[in-house]
């Protein structure tokens, strides 16, 4: 979520389907809005209502400073579970080619 | 856009995820299903298969947001020493055994109130038979009255609780006689509801 709010400000259900669009098929509507909530309540996130003429008023969700370091440390959480488990896979094929061929 | 303008069943699906959260703050609830509006309109005619039911999305959105799960339904009253008392099976038991020597007890009270004529008397009060009168048939005679008294009285307690009023430690007494509802006064002239009075002659 902070993944894609920091490209660009979005409404709960604009981050739903940007998360949609970027593959992540199976996420849940109301997982996103909780998550919003609790990142915004966390501080990681700020809000501000946009007026729509087409439904509802819009609650919009931009990163803030404190969401950024905590996207950085994410990141690098992920960054370091991936390198680990790149380093398992290929010590993996390594050892039984002609299973992974 | 309100509940109001939402089609029918996202209407529905908003009101019950409303009462879903219904132990979050009112502005908070209210922002929440504000947001969720977008979800519901994307939906279309069938918000349950999209999104689950109401109370799936809502621990769905308490979970993910850190807040506390739903409050369970308000507990049941709780009961009273003496109601589970009654529930016990031993005491049930118990009780049925009491019942049953009930009798024991009618016979005993009547020799308490027969007690209760020699209090400040030299009569020497014995058991079967205590000197009342200075008559021995006679005395004989009070005895098997104020016992079959007591028993009368002990087995009228035991009608269904509809038909009778009074406690079994009172029931030597006529206290229930006084009390409200154990006496059916009638007009002679009152006939069923409805029916007309028969005109006296």
């Amino acid at each position: 979520v902070l993944a894609v709010v920091r490209r660009a400000d979005g409404y709960g259900y604009n981050v739903v389907r940007r998360l949609r669009a970027a593959g992540l098929t199976d996420v849940g509507d109301a997982s996103v809005y909780g998550t919003l909530r609790r990142l915004y309540r966390g501080g990681a996130l700020t809000s501000y209502v946009v007026p729509s003429d087409e439904g509802p008023h819009r609650r919009y969700y931009g990163i803030t400073e404190r969401g950024r370091a905590q996207l950085e440390e994410a990141r690098a959480t992920w960054e370091e579970f991936e390198r680990a488990l790149d380093a398992l896979l290929q010590e993996e094929e390594a050892m039984t080619p002609e299973l992974t061929a | 856009m309100s509940a109001a303008t939402l089609p029918a069943a996202a209407a529905a699906h908003l009101a019950a995820l409303e009462r879903e959260l219904a132990d979050l703050p009112a502005d908070e609830r209210a922002e929440l299903l504000e947001e969720i509006e977008a979800s519901l309109l994307a939906a279309g005619d069938d918000p349950e298969a999209t999104l689950g039911t109401p109370a799936r999305f809502a621990a769905e959105l308490r979970a993910s947001a850190g807040l506390a799960p739903a409050p369970a339904i308000a507990a049941a009253p709780r009961e009273s020493a003496w109601t589970r008392l009654k529930r016990d099976p031993a005491f049930r038991s118990a009780l049925a055994t009491a019942r049953e020597l009930e009798p024991i007890w009618w016979a005993a009270r009547a020799y308490i109130v027969l007690a209760a004529f020699t209090v400040g008397t030299r009569e020497v009060y014995a058991v079967p038979f205590p000197r009342l009168s200075g008559y021995p048939a006679l005395d004989v005679v009070l005895v098997a009255l104020v016992v079959a008294v007591s028993i009368a009285l002990g087995l009228v307690d035991r009608r269904p609780v509809e038909t009778r009023t009074g406690r079994v430690v009172f029931n030597a007494f006529p206290i229930r006689y006084f009390e409200p509802g154990t006496r059916k006064v009638t007009h002679p002239n009152a006939v069923p509801h409805g029916m007309k009075p028969k005109p006296l002659r």
